[in-house]
């Protein structure tokens, strides 16, 4: 009952925007207040006739069970609300923390759909990347070079792009995640550049979380198709190891492109949506060692004929391919001191296969190939300490060298060198963090970092400040600031390419930097139920921006940008005793460029969510059903119509012992919506894919 | 435009309201209730060695203060001990418990620091009880957790052993497994 009167809600408030939107189109400026009250009446008699009843049988205090005799206590049904809850760690930061089972409920395919379940998060996707949104800022045709991804702690990013790779590029198969830890707000006072609006740690699962062989297959339309095959060991004395190898298919549709529909052209780009991947993961730990490593490729077919190339020309595509490598040692220095090290191994290859016309347009076409690639290697020493009363304080050192980076261009029939770059650079950066606990009820949490890099006018000094004021048990008023930076990526400093669509070197570009000040109120409503309010200003200077050169023609990256972005985040979870559980976020937002005072592209003014997943059919079944609204976004011309889009998974893993098997629809209302795209692409935007469906079924033996 | 905005937030702030106000709708047991029930059995089901029971001494019981499981603890403050009472204390790091500790509560929020917890509790007769697998891996005396929609306990008989605690008979044969 309460989960259709909460879509119905969800209706109503579409529905009232949609109408709203429209009208906003017909008329301007002569608005009418009329269409607000009967949302307001509809909602009224949603609670009534939907929630009234279990409210009167609800309200009892959580109880005292103390005087059950054990045995009983070992018979009780309970429900786990106040887990579901404590996903925020309460003190210092506020990290949010979405597991395997969430991964599970909600259906997520990427961990892009994962992150775009959190408040003030948005995804935008151009059919070769997925790219990330946090509080008003989506840089259309940049890498996710803002959000800093590490992979149990080691860092994804490449040295090239800095990409953060969430969607199907990324580096591994999403059901070996064990949870995803999403730090907001600028973190390079503890992890250096890159982590500028966010930091997204993903913690993988380990040899004991599967503890024998399991098979995994899907299916979905568009000729989509997965498999994965893993295997879990431990043993008596605490060491295990996780092998895991996935596949994955997905042929795509033909996609029509009105921009391209000439006489020459039906504006159909066809079969060059075909998206695959392979995985394969290791981890393995014994004692204080931990080993682990990652490969994955990727290849995706470019259907929208980027950077100016031949329209639905067979052969343009994008590989993408990473190996992660790296070695843990923790140990506990004395009885409050512990030092962990690493030492790690990563390199990442890019291909990427651009075909244009000659002139007269004949076939053969020319193919220019981006042939790339970068080695990372480094390590990191880190002591946390708690020996001293009332702090936990972190010292660490983090070096990493990138050698050799490599970024060729070239035709590839005749073959013709455009470009051929090495470059190399090291990074090195030292930290300290203290989280003081003053007063029983007041918190000081203070972190600074400086960083120097051989690249880019490269010293920089980061600090982080937060005030934690506990007001009473069930309320927390935090006061936060703190500064980042990014440095300019090699693509950005020493990209060149010649001709049309080409691009020039930059080598004297300066990092970005971001300020960003937050007040924040925690209220925890009962055991089973937070509230959160957030306000939020962020300054970013030094914008780094793909401009074309009116001068030449050419692209380039300049520090060319200066803007502020400033809102308001609610969210809410809450859970219930039957099992069901409600994450709801609503975000307004204004990120404006300072000097023009317009709003950027691609950001929404706001963004509303609602995850919302119940036990069904004698708790045999799960239902996850999610919805976003984000608002209206601007293209670099013009602008996209806000959309609604919504996702429901039906779960199960009581159906048959050792068994899962999960269904989901996408696009559940198969709603036509668009995300704005970077000024590589001619169109304005990308039209996404409509209603969807894919099965699963995972056997554990 | 100001009007959309207004709309939008009351309609959520409605929703949210709607949420709050259907608060329980099965007659089922609050994990945390339950759990802190569990506790104070377990604090009756065992002897601490002579020399760390002082008589007229309340026993302590130590838990992370920004764990879920600290209010739901609450419950079971003060209630009597064999001819004492129960205390529970909120520490917001527990690698600094004060040697008056008696019983600690552990959960994920502690796995971090939970090797310097258990250094530090080498040859002392402290209970420690956790929900979490890491750190029931890594040697706490008495593992809770939820099966199914029910609460079940591991005793790690070794662990117990090592301290100089005794459990009643009563309590190991009660437990899903004791090793």
């Amino acid at each position: 009952m309460l989960l259709f009167s909460l879509i119905s809600l969800f209706q109503v408030l579409t529905f009232l925007l949609k109408g709203q939107q429209s009208m906003t189109e017909r008329d301007r400026g002569k608005l009418t207040p009329a269409p607000l009250f009967p949302a307001i009446s509809k909602l009224v008699l949603i609670t009534f006739f939907g929630v009234l009843p279990s409210f009167a049988q609800a309200a009892q205090p959580d109880g005292d069970w103390t005087d059950v005799p054990i045995e009983g206590l070992l018979d009780m049904k309970v429900y786990s609300a106040s887990r579901f809850v404590q996903d925020v760690k309460e003190a210092p930061s506020a990290v949010t923390i979405l597991t395997a089972s969430d991964i599970k409920t909600y259906g997520w395919r990427t961990l892009a759909e994962a992150l775009r379940s959190l408040p003030g998060l948005y995804t935008s996707y151009d059919r070769n990347y997925t790219y990330l949104g946090s509080r008003g800022f989506l840089r259309s045709g940049d890498f996710n070079a803002r959000f800093l991804l590490l992979i149990d702690g080691n860092r994804a990013n490449d040295p090239i792009y800095d990409q953060a790779r969430l969607g199907s590029d990324f580096a591994l198969d999403i059901d070996l995640i064990d949870r995803i830890e999403y730090v907001p707000g600028p973190g390079s006072a503890v992890y250096g550049s890159n982590a500028f609006f966010g930091v997204i740690n993903v913690i993988t699962k380990r040899g004991r979380d599967l503890n024998g062989w399991q098979i995994s297959g899907e299916a979905g339309n568009y000729g989509t198709r997965k498999g994965r095959v893993s295997h879990g060991w431990k043993n008596e004395s605490g060491a295990e190891l996780l092998l895991s190898a996935t596949n994955f298919y997905r042929e795509g549709k033909d996609l029509f492109y009105p921009e391209f529909k000439v006489s020459t052209s039906d504006g159909i780009a066809r079969h060059l949506d075909y998206d695959r991947s392979q995985n394969v993961f290791l981890k393995g730990s014994a004692g204080p060692f931990t080993v682990s490593l990652v490969h994955s490729k990727r290849t995706k077919g470019t259907p929208t004929a980027s950077y100016e190339q031949e329209f639905n020309a067979p052969g343009s595509k994008i590989i993408d391919e990473q190996t992660l490598a790296s070695f843990d040692f923790k140990h506990a220095l004395s009885s409050g001191t512990e030092l962990s090290t690493r030492v790690f191994f990563n390199e990442y290859k890019f291909l990427g296969d651009f075909i244009y016309s000659n002139t007269p347009s004949t076939p053969p076409h020319r193919v220019n190939r981006d042939d790339h690639a970068a080695r990372w290697w480094g390590g990191d020493v880190k002591i946390l300490s708690t020996s001293l009363a009332r702090h936990r304080m972190v010292a660490g050192l983090e070096l990493q060298n990138s050698d050799p980076i490599k970024m060729d261009n070239y035709d590839v029939n005749p073959y013709l060198v455009k470009q051929a770059a090495r470059h190399q650079n090291s990074r090195l950066g030292v930290y300290f963090q203290d989280e003081w606990q003053l007063l029983n009820d007041f918190m000081l949490n203070t972190g600074l970092r400086y960083d120097h890099n051989s690249a880019a006018s490269g010293n920089n000094l980061n600090p982080r400040l937060g005030v934690i004021y506990q007001l009473s048990p069930l309320t927390t008023i935090k006061a936060l600031y703190g500064k980042a930076y990014r440095l300019p990526n090699a693509y950005e400093l020493y990209y060149a390419i010649e001709g049309d669509g080409g691009q020039k070197i930059n080598p004297e570009s300066k990092p970005e930097q971001i300020h960003s000040y937050e007040m924040v109120l925690e209220q925890r409503l009962s055991a089973s139920s937070r509230l959160r309010f957030s306000a939020f200003r962020n300054k970013v200077t030094n914008l780094i921006t793909l401009i074309e050169d009116p001068a030449d023609g050419n692209y380039v990256f300049r520090n060319s940008r200066k803007a502020t972005a400033a809102g308001l985040e609610a969210a809410l979870e809450q859970g219930w005793r039957n099992g069901a559980r409600l994450r709801t976020s609503y975000a307004w937002q204004r990120a404006k460029d300072d000097e023009t005072g317009a709003i950027l592209e691609n950001s929404p003014r706001q963004i509303s969510k609602l995850n919302f997943s119940i036990p069904f059919f004698h708790n045999q079944w799960r239902a996850g059903f999610e919805t976003f609204y984000v608002s209206s976004r601007n293209t670099l011309n013009s602008q996209t119509a806000g959309h609604t889009l919504s996702n429901l998974t039906l779960f199960s893993d009581r159906l048959a012992k050792n068994v899962e098997v999960s269904a989901s629809v996408y696009n559940l209302f198969d709603k036509r919506y668009a995300d704005p795209v970077g000024k590589e692409l001619v169109q304005e935007s990308i039209v996404q894919d409509g209603r969807s469906f894919r099965i699963k079924l995972t056997y554990n033996f | 435009m100001k009007l959309t905005l207004l709309r939008h937030i009351m309609c959520w702030m409605l929703g949210c309201l709607l949420a709050v106000s259907s608060s329980a709708f099965a007659q089922v047991a609050d994990e945390g209730a339950v759990k802190a029930a569990f506790v104070y059995n377990f604090i009756l089901f065992v002897e601490w060695p002579s020399h760390a029971d002082k008589e007229g001494q309340a026993v302590e019981l130590c838990v992370n203060h920004y764990s879920p499981m600290a209010s739901a603890l609450h419950v079971i403050n003060d209630k009597p001990v064999k001819k004492n009472h129960l205390r529970l204390r909120r520490l917001t790091s527990l690698a600094n418990m004060p040697a008056s500790c008696r019983v600690v509560y552990l959960d994920s929020l502690d796995r971090a620091a939970w090797q310097q917890i258990r250094n530090r509790l080498a040859d002392t007769s402290v209970l420690t009880i956790t929900d979490d697998s890491d750190i029931s891996a890594g040697g706490a005396m008495i593992f809770l957790f939820t099966y199914g929609n029910r609460i079940v306990f591991d005793i790690d008989h070794h662990a117990v052993k090592r301290s100089g605690l005794t459990m009643s008979s009563k309590l190991l044969r009660l437990a899903r497994s004791s090793r």
